[in-house]
C-alpha cells in the first residue's frame, strides 16, 4: 500500500491539530507539519512531470490549437515553452481569438516580441532570436511593474523601456492569432507552461537543466497526449482542441 | 434488684490492625508506537511490609498483544519478586509474588519494569488500572492511560528516484501519495537522493534532502 497524507489549503488548515499532523497544501504546494505550537512549512524544490515522449508538429500553414477558455494573466507572469522552428518566417507562437489581444510573435529574423492592443499599444521587442532546426527553451517573464525579460536557453535579455500598457492578458490560441493574422507557427512545440509569477533566473535554469518546474503553474501543456485531437492541461482543466492538424501530428522528437 | 458486679474492668476490646495501603502506586507508560515493545515502569511502596509468599496484583492492563505466561521483570526492585511475574492477557493482570527471603518493604519505593507488546492497531488505551495487596490491604487506583497507541508515519513507497518519477499513482480523494528515494546505485551518486516526493496534479513535487 502506498503511503498517503491528507490535503488541505492554507486557509482551511485544521483548527485543532495534534503535534506531528502532516498535510500537503494544494494551493501553496507546501508540505506542512504541526510542531505542537505552529505549522512548519516546507517549500518544494521543484516539480517533475515525468518522461517526455511526444511533442506536436505545427505545419506553418493553418495548424493551431484553441483552448477551452482564456489563460488570463494580470501583473507578474511567466511563460515557458520548448520550440523547434522548422523555419524562421515570421509567425505567431501564442495568441488569442480576440482581435487586438496580446500575442507572442517571432519575426522573419526570429526576433521574439510581445505585441498587441489596438494600434499595438503593447510592443515589447527582445533581442532574443530563435533559430531554425533545433530545440530551444524560451521563457518570457514579466514582473509586477510590467518589465519583461526574455530567455533563450537560459540566456536572458531584459527589455527595458518597452511599451506595455496592457496589464491584463488573455491567451486562448496556440500557434496563431485571431483570424490567423501574422502567420502560424511552423515547427514543433513542447511543454508550454503558464505561471502566475515572475520566474527567477535560477528557476528558468532548473526547467532547462533538469525539467524541474517551479510552483505557480496555472496551465501546463505537456503535449503528452500522443494521439487524438485534444491537448491536455495537466494542472488545470483548460484543455485545447487541435484545429486543421493532419491525422498524426504527434512527434516523438522531443527536447529531453 | 440484683446487680452484677463489674469490678471496674468493663469490656476488654480485641487488638485491631489498620488496613494496609499503598503509599506509592504509580505506573508509567513507555511508548505509543503500534506493535512495539512498551516498557512499563511500576513503582510501589506499601504502608507496611509485605512478606515472602504474599502477592500484589496489577489489573486492568488490557489490550496488549503479550500472551499469558511468566513475564520477566527488570529494574532495581525486580529481585523482590524473583524477577518474574505471572501475566494474564485477557484481564491484563500481573501478579507479583514476593520471593523467598525477600520483603516488599515500606519506607522506600520499589521500582520494576516489565515489557508488554503494544496493540497492532490504533488504540486509545486503558485507564482504571488497579493494584491489590494481600489480605488486609485496600485496593489502590493507578492513574493514567496505558497501552494507548498512535499511528506512525511510515513512507512505504521507497524506490529509486527514476522509478518514482516514472510512476503516476492515483491519489485517493483528499489525499496525496508520497514517496522517499532511498536508492543508492553505488556507482552513480546522482541517483542517491534521499529526497521526498509528493504526487499532485500529474507531477511529483520534490522536497530535497538538506542534510
Amino acid at each position: 500500500m502506498p503511503t498517503t497524507i491528507p490535503t488541505t489549503t492554507f486557509s482551511t488548515r485544521p483548527g485543532s491539530p495534534s503535534a506531528g499532523d502532516a498535510y500537503f497544501e494544494t494551493d501553496t504546494k507546501n508540505y506542512i507539519i504541526y510542531d505542537g505550537a505552529n505549522w512548519r512549512s516546507y517549500i518544494n524544490d521543484g516539480i517533475d512531470y515525468g518522461a517526455n515522449a511526444y511533442s506536436l508538429e505545427f505545419d506553418g500553414a493553418n495548424d493551431y490549437i484553441d483552448l477551452s477558455s482564456n489563460v488570463s494573466i494580470s501583473g507578474a507572469f511567466s511563460i515557458s515553452m520548448w520550440v523547434y522552428p522548422d523555419d524562421i518566417a515570421g509567425y505567431v507562437i501564442l495568441g488569442s481569438t480576440s482581435t487586438n489581444d496580446i500575442f507572442i510573435y517571432a519575426n522573419s529574423s526570429g526576433t521574439l516580441s510581445f505585441r498587441g492592443g489596438t494600434g499595438f499599444t503593447t510592443s515589447v521587442v527582445s533581442s532574443t532570436n530563435l533559430t531554425a532546426g533545433s530545440w530551444q527553451h524560451v521563457v518570457i517573464t514579466r514582473d509586477a511593474g510590467l518589465n519583461y525579460t526574455f530567455y533563450r536557453n537560459t540566456t536572458s535579455n531584459a527589455v527595458t523601456g518597452a511599451t506595455s500598457t496592457d496589464s491584463d492578458i488573455a491567451f486562448n490560441r496556440i500557434g496563431a492569432n485571431s483570424t490567423v493574422q501574422f502567420g502560424t507557427f511552423d515547427g514543433k512545440m513542447d511543454d508550454l507552461a503558464f505561471y502566475n509569477k515572475e520566474l527567477s533566473a535560477s528557476e528558468v535554469a532548473s526547467i532547462y537543466d533538469n525539467n524541474l518546474h517551479a510552483s505557480g503553474l496555472v496551465a501546463f501543456y505537456r503535449f503528452e497526449d500522443g494521439s487524438g485531437t485534444s491537448l491536455s492541461d495537466v494542472v488545470g482543466s483548460n484543455d485545447g482542441t487541435l484545429t486543421n492538424f493532419p491525422a498524426s501530428p504527434w512527434s516523438t522528437n522531443t527536447p529531453y | 434488684m440484683f446487680v452484677l458486679p463489674t469490678f471496674g474492668l468493663g469490656v476488654i476490646a480485641s487488638p485491631t490492625v489498620p488496613p494496609g495501603t499503598f503509599d506509592t502506586a504509580t505506573l508509567e507508560n513507555g511508548q505509543t508506537n503500534l506493535d512495539n515493545t512498551n516498557i512499563l515502569t511500576f513503582t510501589v511502596q506499601p504502608s507496611r511490609d509485605i512478606d515472602a509468599g504474599d502477592s500484589i496484583t496489577l489489573a486492568g492492563l488490557t489490550g496488549s498483544q503479550t500472551a499469558d505466561g511468566s513475564l520477566t521483570l527488570s529494574g532495581a526492585g525486580a529481585s523482590v519478586f524473583g524477577s518474574a511475574g505471572s501475566w494474564t492477557q485477557s484481564t491484563g493482570t500481573l501478579v507479583l509474588t514476593v520471593d523467598t527471603g525477600q520483603t516488599l518493604s515500606t519506607g522506600s519505593d520499589t521500582v520494576i519494569t516489565f515489557n508488554l507488546t503494544n496493540p497492532a492497531t490504533v488504540s486509545s488505551g486503558v485507564s482504571g488500572v488497579t493494584l491489590d495487596g494481600p489480605a488486609g490491604f485496600t485496593q489502590a487506583s493507578i492513574s493514567g492511560t496505558f497501552l494507548n497507541t498512535v499511528d506512525t508515519f511510515n513512507v512505504t513507497t521507497r524506490d529509486t528516484e527514476a522509478n518514482i518519477l516514472a510512476s503516476t499513482p492515483t491519489n485517493p480523494s483528499g489525499e496525496v501519495n508520497i514517496a522517499f528515494a532511498t536508492d543508492d546505485a553505488g556507482t552513480d551518486n546522482a541517483t542517491y537522493t534521499n529526497d521526498f516526493y509528493i504526487y499532485h496534479n500529474g507531477g511529483w513535487y520534490i522536497f530535497n534532502n538538506d542534510s
